[in-house]
C-alpha cells in the first residue's frame, strides 16, 4: 500500500481502533489493524473476533491506495513516537516502511486478504436514537451484567425496543438494572436482542469526541449487531441464549411496601464505610430501618466493625436486610442521580432502588 | 493386597431427612412422612419407613406418592438444617478415629484399625457409634464393618434400619457371591447393563469370570477393577476429607475423540456428575477446572473462576465448554476429559439469594432424587443424549 496522511488524524483514528486488537490471540491476524486507502480516505479496522471496530476519515491531504495489515500495538507505538506533521506508509517487499519527519520504521505485516471480511448487515431491524441518551442507559445498566464466563445471556445487555420506548436491562442473577427512555424509535413492532458487553464498552469509548446531538444507528439481524456513530462503525455478534424474564422479578409496590427516600451522598459515604469492615469473602453489610433512622453497619471477625446512622422518614416496623456492599457500591458508582428511593419488605425479599429517571435497580439480599 | 488388614466402617443414616423431621415434630412419629414432593410436579426426596410400606420411595413423582399414600404428611426439604445435624453426626464419628471420610450429609467411611486397641473391635466401635448417634441426635444409623471400603458400604445397606453387619476378613467371597449385581458398588450403569446382557445377576457371577472374560465385557481398565471389586479386594484408603478441596469427574475414551460436539456432550455428562456430587455434599465452588489429555500422556488443565460459589451443572458445563473451546482440540484428538470444581464452601454459608435461581435449584434437587433412585441414565438433557460416544466407565474420583 501507499499512504500519506496527516500524522495527527491517522494517530487519532488508530488510537480508536487499535485497543480492540488482542495482544494474544490464537489467530495472529487479529493482532493486526487493517488499513485501506482509497479515493482520499483511509479506513482502519481492528477486530478481536467478537467485536470489530471500523473507522474512516478523509480530512484533507490523504493520498494513496491499497491495503495493508500491520501489527496494531507496534504500529500505534511507532506512529506515536514519530515526529513531523505527516506520516507515510510504503510497501517495500515483505515490509512496510513507515516514515515521519526524518525517521523510518520497517514493519512486518501480514497478507491483508487474511484479515476477516466484515460484511455490512443487509436488511435487519434498524433503530436510530440520540447517542448520549443511549450511552447513559448503557452506563446505568452494564455494570450489573455478569463478568464471569459461561453465563451467556447474563454476559450481555438486553436491548428492548418498542415504537415509543427503548430499554436496556442487565443482570447477573443477583442484581438487575433496568433503564429506559422515551424515543421515536421508528420500529413498528417490539423487538429485543442481547448486546455483548464488550461491544457496548467499545461504543462508549468510540463516542468520546462526538457532538452532543450525535445519533447512533443500531442495525441487527439474526446474529449480528452494528452500531454506527458518524464515520465509525462497530460490529459484534449478538449474545446467544434467552434473557431471563426480567419483568417477573421486578417487584410490584405491593410486594415491597416500605419506601424511603435516601440522600445519596450520605448513603454513599455510609456504604463506603461499611465496606471497610465487610471482610474479603462473602462480604455483607446490614441496613437497619428503624423509626426515622437508617443504620448501615458491618462486622467481620478478625477485621472489626463499623456503623453509620442517617436520618430518614420511616414509620414502619424495624427491618434488617443484608446486602453485598459491592452491589450497592456498583450502583452508586454508575448512577449519578442525587436522590434515590429505596423500597423493601423484609430480610429475604428484594430491595429496589429507583431514581427520578426511568431507572430501577433490584438487589437480592444475603440471608444467612 | 499386601497391606495388613484394615477395619473399615461405613455408616449410613436411616431415612435421614424424614427421621430428622419426625424427631423435631413428635406428632409425626410413627406416621408416613414424605420429604419433598410438595408441588404437583415435584418428586419425593426421602420417605420415612412408615411411608415406604405404601410404596413411597425417593424420586417417586409427587402425584403418585399422593395416590399411594393419600394420608402421607408431605414436608419441604430444609437442607441447611439437615447439614447442621450432619455436622453433629460427623463429630460423633470423629470421636473414634481421625480417619473419617464423609460421602454426603448422611454417610461416611471410617478407618478404625488403629482405634481397636483403645475402643475394642470394629463391631464394638460400630455399636458404640450407633449408641452415641442416638444419644446426640435421637436418630438411627446403619453400619457395615469390613476390611475394605466397598464391602463395608455394601454391608451397611443390608439390614436397614439400625442394622449392623460385620464381614470378617477373608469371608468376602462368600458374603458377596449371593448378592445382586446392583449392589456392586462402583459399577456404573453401563457396566451393569453389559453384565445383565450376559445373563449375569449376582456378584458371584462376576467372581466366576476370568480376567480375560471380564476384559471382553468391560475393557482393559475395567476388567481388573471389577475382578478385584467382586472379591471385595479394594485397597483404597479412607481419606479424612472434612474440607474437600475439589470434586471432579473424568473419563477416558476407548478411542481418541476429536469431534467437538461429542466432546461437548461428554463435558455435559461430567458436569452433571460434578454438580450432583457438589449438591450431595452440600458444597459450592468458585473455580471450574478442565482436564484434557492428548495421547499418549500429554495432560493439560485449564481453569476459570465463577463470581459466586455454584453447584449448577449448567454453569459448570458452560465454563468447561468455554475452556475446551479455547484450546486447539479440533486439531488434536483427545484421550481423556475431566471436569472439576474447587474452592469449595459449604452451600449453606452462601447466603446470597438469587433473582431467578430458586426454581432452578428446586429442579436440580428433583433431578438428583430421580437419578439417586433410577441411575444416571434416568434423566438426560436432550443435548447430552444426542451424541453418545463409546467410552470407558466414568471413574469415581473420591473427594480429594
Amino acid at each position: 500500500m501507499e499512504l500519506v496522511s496527516p500524522r495527527e488524524a491517522f494517530l487519532q483514528h488508530l488510537q480508536l481502533v487499535a485497543p480492540i486488537s488482542p495482544t494474544r490471540s490464537p489467530r495472529p491476524i487479529f493482532k493486526d489493524v487493517l488499513l485501506e486507502a482509497r479515493d482520499g480516505s483511509v479506513t482502519l479496522t481492528a477486530t478481536d473476533g467478537d467485536v470489530t471496530l471500523r473507522t474512516t476519515y478523509e480530512t484533507g491531504g490523504v493520498a494513496g491506495s491499497g491495503r495493508a495489515a500491520l501489527p496494531a500495538a507496534t504500529l500505534l507505538s511507532a506512529v506515536r513516537s514519530l515526529s513531523g506533521d505527516e506520516i507515510a506508509i510504503h510497501e517495500k517487499g515483505a515490509y512496510h516502511e513507515l516514515t515521519g519527519g526524518t525517521s523510518v520504521f520497517k514493519l512486518k505485516g501480514d497478507e491483508p486478504d487474511v484479515f476477516p471480511t466484515i460484511e455490512p448487515i443487509e436488511g435487519g431491524k434498524r433503530v436510530e436514537v440520540p447517542l448520549r441518551a443511549f450511552l447513559e442507559l448503557a452506563q446505568r445498566t452494564m455494570f450489573a451484567a455478569a463478568r464471569e464466563m459461561g453465563r451467556y445471556a447474563f454476559n450481555g445487555v438486553l436491548l428492548e425496543v418498542t415504537p415509543s420506548e427503548l430499554t436496556l436491562v442487565a443482570t447477573d442473577g443477583r442484581r438487575l438494572s433496568l433503564a429506559s427512555m422515551k424515543a421515536e424509535t421508528g420500529v413498528s413492532e417490539n423487538a429485543s436482542v442481547i448486546l455483548p458487553l464488550k461491544g457496548l464498552a467499545q461504543l462508549q469509548r468510540a463516542s468520546g469526541d462526538l457532538p452532543d446531538d450525535a445519533k447512533v444507528l443500531i442495525v441487527v439481524d439474526d446474529n449480528r449487531v452494528s452500531m454506527r456513530l458518524g464515520m465509525t462503525e462497530l460490529f459484534a455478534q449478538l449474545v446467544e441464549g434467552e434473557f431471563p424474564n426480567f419483568r417477573a422479578v421486578v417487584p410490584a409496590d405491593t410486594q415491597i411496601p416500605h419506601s424511603v427516600d435516601i440522600v445519596r451522598v450520605d448513603f454513599e459515604d455510609a456504604i463506603r464505610r461499611a465496606s471497610v469492615t465487610a471482610g474479603e469473602e462473602s462480604r455483607s453489610i446490614q441496613l437497619r430501618f428503624d423509626a426515622d433512622a437508617l443504620t448501615i453497619s458491618s462486622r467481620h471477625d478478625g477485621v472489626g466493625e463499623s456503623q453509620s446512622t442517617m436520618p430518614i422518614r420511616y414509620g414502619g416496623d424495624v427491618v434488617e436486610i443484608r446486602f453485598n456492599p459491592d452491589f450497592l457500591g456498583d450502583y452508586l458508582k454508575h448512577v449519578p442521580d442525587s436522590s434515590l428511593t429505596f423500597r423493601f419488605k423484609d430480610r429475604a425479599s428484594a430491595g429496589c432502588f429507583t431514581t427520578s429517571e426511568e431507572n430501577t435497580y433490584i438487589v437480592m439480599p444475603i440471608t444467612s | 493386597m499386601t497391606s495388613p488388614a484394615r477395619t473399615i466402617l461405613h455408616a449410613d443414616m436411616d431415612a435421614f431427612y424424614a427421621s430428622i423431621e419426625q424427631r423435631d415434630h413428635p406428632e409425626l412419629r410413627g406416621k408416613p412422612v414424605i420429604i419433598g414432593g410438595m408441588g404437583k410436579r415435584g418428586v419425593v426426596s426421602t420417605a420415612s419407613y412408615e411411608a415406604r410400606k405404601f410404596g413411597v420411595h425417593s424420586a417417586l413423582p409427587a402425584s403418585i406418592a399422593h395416590q399411594r399414600c393419600p394420608h402421607g404428611i408431605f414436608l419441604p426439604t430444609r437442607m441447611a438444617h439437615y447439614a447442621a445435624v450432619s455436622r453433629q453426626i460427623m463429630d460423633v464419628f470423629a470421636r473414634y478415629t481421625p480417619l473419617v471420610e464423609p460421602l454426603s450429609l448422611d454417610e461416611a467411611f471410617m478407618d478404625v484399625t488403629d482405634s481397636e486397641t483403645l475402643f475394642g473391635s470394629g463391631e464394638t466401635i460400630a455399636k458404640r457409634i450407633q449408641d452415641d448417634v442416638r444419644d446426640v441426635t435421637q436418630l438411627s444409623v446403619s453400619i457395615g464393618v469390613a476390611a475394605s471400603k466397598s464391602v463395608a458400604k455394601i454391608a451397611s445397606d443390608l439390614r436397614k434400619p439400625e442394622g449392623l453387619v460385620v464381614v470378617p476378613s477373608n469371608t468376602e467371597l462368600m458374603f458377596l457371591a449371593p448378592l445382586p449385581l446392583a449392589m456392586l458398588w462402583g459399577a456404573g450403569k453401563r457396566t451393569q447393563e453389559r453384565f445383565a446382557a450376559r445373563g449375569m445377576s449376582t456378584i458371584g457371577d462376576v467372581q466366576d469370570l476370568s480376567i480375560e472374560e471380564l476384559r471382553e465385557i468391560c475393557g482393559e481398565g475395567g476388567a481388573e477393577h471389577y475382578w478385584h471389586l467382586a472379591r471385595g479386594l479394594d485397597d483404597r484408603g479412607v481419606s479424612p476429607a472434612r474440607e474437600a478441596r475439589s470434586i471432579s469427574h473424568e473419563t477416558t475414551f476407548r478411542d481418541d475423540v476429536a469431534d467437538r460436539d461429542a466432546l461437548h456432550a461428554v463435558l455435559l455428562d461430567l458436569s452433571e456428575a460434578v454438580g450432583r456430587r457438589l449438591r450431595k455434599h452440600g458444597l459450592k465452588g468458585t473455580t471450574v477446572k478442565l482436564k484434557l489429555r492428548y495421547p499418549p500422556f500429554q495432560t493439560l488443565s485449564r481453569q476459570a473462576k465463577v463470581e459466586s460459589p455454584t453447584w449448577d451443572d449448567t454453569l459448570v458445563y458452560q465454563c468447561a465448554r468455554d475452556l475446551l473451546d479455547a484450546t486447539r482440540t479440533t486439531e488434536r484428538p483427545v484421550r481423556l476429559l475431566g471436569v472439576g470444581v474447587s474452592d469449595l464452601v459449604a452451600a449453606d454459608d452462601v447466603g446470597q439469594t438469587q433473582l431467578f435461581g430458586a426454581r432452578d435449584e428446586r429442579m436440580l434437587e428433583t433431578l438428583d432424587a430421580i437419578k439417586d433412585r433410577f441411575g444416571e441414565g434416568a434423566v438426560r438433557r436432550s443435548s447430552s443424549s444426542t451424541r453418545r460416544h463409546d467410552r470407558g466407565d466414568e471413574i469415581y474420583d473420591p473427594v480429594d
